[in-house]
């Protein structure tokens, strides 16, 4: 459990984190209700802010259960951590249903909700199974109650194990871990096509979903750094942690930095040699105009520079500088999104659009601001660390015999 | 501290651990060194070689008849360029992955259990790369003349393409196997060095004494040995994914439907790391029962390789799954049209649902753990997937070129005898050269075995 010390920390952030996310949010809305038409603003920026966001909530939910298919050591510790980010998975569903649902059904955010559009564009018409509101309103639920199920029967099993050191939990959470992922990569997949893809409805690609997903590990490996160096006191954590710990965190943080950018490169040099009319476009809308100066920025500080920093041990031992990169991959994921999603909507082909940026950035420290206080709430309720988990007590016994 | 846990719990418990019991230092090296210096070869490797040999002579003889010849004696022609010659350096390349994914990528992900594995699948690795550098060598047609693929001035004014991956294909391929030969070597010294010691005076000493680059074993020879092999180790990692990444570029970046499709990159390198730890327990699991070797390469090791060999499996499926899904998807009839053809009306229909068998039901069976640890359905297992594999090759190359744009240019393929003759001979050559790096070279790393003992006895791993 946390100390009382850190209790009222935590307290302290949360009332931030709250008035940030409520400021965020008003902001967002009032300044879609003034500068758009229609609510259009409002569903694209929100939009941006969704799909970020959702990364903290899925993305939390794939390294729990990754935690139990590898039963690796660096994981151990931020396991509650994860834990605690799967439990939120219902606010994205909230959100989900006023933002995906809301912006189809109002027709401001996927131009094939319209019957005409879909008819009028043979491409479209033929993936009509795919692309409707009945079909996208049924899998968004199917999704939901995959991600529902996994999140929930976790939870529940890794706190019967604390309360009981029955290790058949243990064994049913590593037994479900392969399948649970295998669910969780295909759901992600699909719903990154049906949220995220399909605002360019003529447009595909079949990395797509990879693409998300590695964006997303890359999200949470990075708040999961930030939460770690933040409860490094705290007991549970305190007796346990080791230097090696935060080399493993950063060594994945460098890994999940390459991965994303090799997907990234891999995408964009096929298309780009390829030179297909059907596919091009989607680089076309990204590198005309003032778009070119994001990919730079994405190029450059999303991969290039912390993946030279993170090459470096002592910057991945060291505290400080750690958490200064996680920050900094924070707010590059930010960029990225936008640079993903923004110039899909149809009039920001090729151009930044400055009050999308303004207001997307707004929706994001909203969502992510009344995010972050549901999810501290989540944190308190259990133990730091898994309290009957043999791993946690075989860190001891490993740590006695390294400096034996 | 005391009561703390010592034991691990059955639920996080290994198979078994990574040496059996009873073993010391010197029995170590002695039950590693002796294969070399004093063991005498065992029936099953006379019978691996002489096949190995026959099926070597029949690539000799084949390749000398299209050198004469010329390639007119494959079955390539317009529109299947690309036959079984691009099929079969694809798969070469793909099992080529495990050595130095098992030696480089382990070693940095600090993973005990490669010690026992990585001098035998760095060499597989090493012996597979040359196979495969035997098809574009022959493919090009006028192998005397392939050093025209090099930037070099001349007086032609010829100067390559560099905007084709296949000319990245030489530059990646050549780099990878030099790196994995370095790497290799470097871990090797030590044991050349052991080799050196035990044997008596003569040619084979002075050999092994002139390979063993005067190796005394001092605190500063290891000291720069450790900082030469983690270096290594650093620069083998990206080109583990660069290599495959770039053979899979050969056909992503066309506009072939079935070739042009944005998963190919990782979706290649799941399969060569698929692969490789195929043909890895393929050639393990007999050698480990030859050679006495069952006490290092325990059935934790055939547990772990299974393991990564599903992992691998279930994303080469998932690649399989993205093809499909999103060929329809896609909308274009083309995409559409392509995958239909592939699955349903192509003559190599059965094929690809063979593949789909081989690749996408035979790695399910690992999810059953008796699958991993018993050796013989393993090595089942094994076969079926290296034969998925090359299916899969087969597949995406010759389906994907009979039937292009345009109707009219469609044809369709057939392989002669000679390419029949130029696989099978290449097989032959690995087999050939992995019993001679057997006969000759310890399969295992010896010192290693030693680390790893006695960090068993410390209690630092299990």
């Amino acid at each position: 459990m946390l100390t009382n010390e850190k209790l009222l920390g935590i307290g302290g952030l949360q009332r931030k984190a709250l008035l940030a996310g409520l400021i965020g949010c008003v902001v967002a809305l009032l300044g879609g209700l003034l500068l758009g038409e229609r609510g259009d603003k409002i569903f694209e920026s929100f939009l941006i802010a969704f799909l970020l966001c959702f990364g903290l909530g899925a993305g939390s939910m794939a390294c729990m259960v990754l935690h139990h298919l590898c039963g690796g050591g660096w994981s151990f510790l931020i396991q509650r951590i994860c834990e605690a980010g799967s439990r939120t998975l219902w606010f994205f569903f909230v959100l989900g249903i006023l933002i995906l649902l809301g912006g189809l059904y109002s027709g401001s955010l996927y131009e094939w909700s319209d019957l005409a559009f879909r008819q009028a564009h043979h491409i479209v018409e033929n993936k009509e199974r795919f692309l409707n509101p009945s079909t996208f309103t049924v899998c968004f639920l199917v999704y939901f109650a995959i991600w529902f199920a996994i999140a929930t029967l976790y939870n529940r099993w890794s706190k019967q194990l604390d309360a009981t050191g029955n290790h058949s939990y243990l064994a049913a959470m590593k037994v479900c871990a392969g399948p649970c992922l295998i669910l969780y990569v295909l759901s992600m997949t699909f719903a990154a096509t049906h949220w995220a893809m399909s605002l360019e409805p003529e447009w595909f690609s079949t990395i797509y979903g990879a693409w998300m997903i590695a964006g997303y590990n890359l999200t949470v490996i990075a708040f999961a750094i930030l939460m770690l160096t933040y409860l490094k006191d705290e007991p549970g954590i305190k007796e346990r942690i080791q230097t090696k710990h935060y080399h493993h965190l950063g060594n994945f943080l460098l890994g999940f930095t390459i991965f994303w950018t090799y997907i990234s490169f891999s995408q964009f040099l096929i298309i780009w040699n390829g030179n297909l009319p059907e596919e091009i476009g989607f680089y076309i809308h990204r590198t005309d105009g003032g778009l070119t100066t994001i990919l730079l920025i994405l190029m450059i500080f999303n991969w290039f520079v912390p993946m030279m920093v993170l090459l470096m041990r002592r910057q991945k031992t060291d505290l400080r500088k750690l958490r200064r990169i996680a920050i900094y991959t924070l707010v590059m994921r930010f960029f990225d999104m936008y640079w993903n999603i923004a110039p899909s909507f149809p009039d920001h082909h090729g151009k930044i659009v400055p009050s999308t940026l303004i207001l997307s950035a707004a929706a994001t420290i909203g969502i992510g601001g009344l995010w972050f206080y549901i999810y501290l709430n989540e944190l308190k309720k259990r133990p730091l660390t898994p309290q009957q988990d043999p791993r946690g007590e075989l860190m001891f016994y490993e740590e006695e015999h390294s400096h034996a | 501290m005391e009561a703390r846990i010592k034991t691990v719990p059955p639920v996080l418990k290994a198979v078994a651990p990574l040496m059996e019991d009873g073993h010391s230092h010197e029995s170590i090296s002695r039950a590693v060194s002796d294969v070399v210096l004093e063991m005498p070869m065992p029936r099953p490797w006379y019978a691996t070689i002489s096949v190995g040999l026959i099926l070597l002579s029949i690539l000799g003889i084949s390749t000398a008849i299209l050198f004469w010849e010329g390639l007119g004696l494959w079955g390539i022609n317009n529109p299947v360029g690309w036959g079984f010659a691009i099929v079969n350096l694809v798969w070469w390349i793909g099992i080529g992955h495990a050595g130095t994914l098992i030696s480089a990528i382990l070693l940095l992900f600090n993973q005990d259990w490669r010690t026992a594995i990585n001098r035998f699948a760095e060499a597989m690795t090493l012996f597979a790369v040359m196979c495969a550098g035997i098809f574009p060598l022959l493919h090009v047609g006028r192998p005397w003349a392939i050093f025209f693929i090099l930037p070099y001035p001349n007086t032609m004014a010829l100067w390559p393409q560099f905007r084709s991956p296949l000319l990245w294909d030489v530059f990646a391929i050549s780099t990878y196997f030099t790196v994995s030969l370095l790497f290799w070597y470097t871990g090797l010294i030590p044991d050349l060095a052991t080799l050196r010691d035990r044997m008596p005076k003569g040619i084979a000493r002075s050999i092994y004494g002139f390979f063993a680059l005067g190796w005394r074993g001092s605190a500063r020879h290891w000291f720069r040995y450790e900082m030469a092999y983690i270096l290594l180790g650093g620069m083998s990692a990206p080109l583990v994914v660069s290599v495959h990444t770039i053979v899979s570029f050969d056909f992503a970046v066309s506009v072939i439907p079935g070739w042009h499709t944005t998963i190919f990159p990782p979706y290649f390198v799941a399969g060569a790391i698929y692969s490789g730890f195929a043909m890895v327990l393929t050639i393990m699991i007999p050698a480990r029962e030859w050679f006495g070797m069952k006490d290092f390469i325990t059935l934790r090791h055939l547990d772990n390789m299974a393991k990564v060999m599903l992992a691998t499996g279930l994303v080469v499926c998932y690649g399989y799954g993205c093809e499909l899904f999103f060929a329809w998807y896609s909308g274009s009839d083309y995409e559409r049209t392509m995958m239909w053809y592939r699955g349903f009306e192509s003559p190599f229909a059965w094929v690809y649902l063979c593949l789909l068998l081989c690749n996408l039901v035979t790695p399910q069976f690992l999810w059953i753990k008796w699958m991993r640890i018993t050796p013989i359905p393993l090595f089942i297992i094994s076969i079926i997937v290296n034969i998925g594999m090359w299916l899969e090759r087969f597949v995406i190359v010759v389906t994907s070129l009979r039937r292009d744009y345009l109707p009219s240019s469609w044809g369709t393929y057939t392989p002669t005898i000679f390419d029949w003759a130029a696989y099978i001979g290449s097989i032959g050559l690995f087999l050939t050269m992995m019993c001679l790096f057997v006969k000759f070279l310890p399969m295992i790393s010896i010192f290693e075995l030693r680390l790893q003992h006695h960090l068993m006895k410390r209690g630092e791993i299990r």
